[in-house]
């Protein structure tokens, strides 16, 4: 009986190509988050989740979905939105007043020519969380 | 006995891939906020399943943390603050930055921030 050492070349480059082809094929939709904002330490402003589209895109527009979260892991506002070319879209704002937004979640086709990024506003204040 | 070896050497690669996806630490770079305001580190799970992190904030020459908080645990979507320490003028003293351990990159982010009023600086760590 042959001892698993003698594995031969040709079984594990198809082993690799199956383990490739099964995470490309995995990689076809991509989720991107924000890193953690501290909304619960904001009581004015507003905060949404923005995506851009730096590729082509369709006729009717290519679906991206964006979600904003609280610390409680509690949907704030949910958005399916079209990206044209070379376009950006916001989400729905969240009013900091009464809410506390913790991160963006955006799921989209890819995250090459696609990002995603959480926006907070107050008055002439600007920041911007990028999304990994 | 060809697919036992199949089944071998996949079993051999996904080994590899798991282990890949093990315990990691992440820092943030360094800030240096002016005095008045509210720094923390802040963990969020993006992930399906419930993990457990740990956060540590650091000021620019002290050798040991300002702040730990270990034991953190985070259901799926969730986030989690780190405590709080106040800016101040003293760059021994002032918090620069944070280093996070969580059980991956891939579905785990980590920030320092600053709030000062409405002004909010949010640092990422990779």
């Amino acid at each position: 009986m042959k001892s698993f050492a003698t594995l031969n070349v040709q079984t594990l480059a198809l082993v690799v190509a199956v383990v490739l082809a099964s995470a490309t094929f995995a990689s076809a939709a991509v989720t991107l988050r924000t890193f953690p904002f501290p909304g619960s330490e904001l009581f004015s402003g507003s905060v949404a989740c923005a995506v851009r589209n730096g590729g082509t895109g369709t006729p009717d527009g290519i679906s991206v979905k964006v979600n904003v979260f609280d610390s409680d892991g509690t949907v704030l506002a949910s958005d399916q939105l079209f990206m044209q070319a070379n376009d950006a879209d916001l989400g729905t704002a969240v009013d900091l007043r009464t809410v506390s937004p913790a991160m963006c979640e955006c799921t989209m086709p890819n995250d090459t020519l696609f990002t995603c990024s959480l926006i907070y506003t107050n008055g002439p204040i600007h920041a911007v969380v990028p999304s990994q | 006995m060809k697919r036992i070896r199949f089944f071998f050497a996949l079993a051999l690669v996904a080994g590899f891939a798991a282990t890949a996806d093990a315990v990691v630490t992440i820092r943030t770079a360094p800030g240096n906020p002016s005095p008045g305001g509210l720094s923390q580190c802040l963990v969020t799970n993006g992930g399906a399943a419930p993990g457990t992190a740990s956060l540590a904030l650091f000021s620019f020459t002290a050798d040991k943390p300002l702040a730990t908080d270990s034991g953190l645990v985070l259901g799926p979507n969730q986030s989690s603050f780190g405590s709080t320490i106040v800016t101040t003028n003293d760059i021994d003293t002032n918090p620069s930055w944070c280093e996070c351990t969580v059980p991956d990159k891939a579905n785990f982010r980590c920030s320092y921030v600053v709030v000062s009023g409405a002004n909010v600086t949010v640092v990422p760590a990779q």
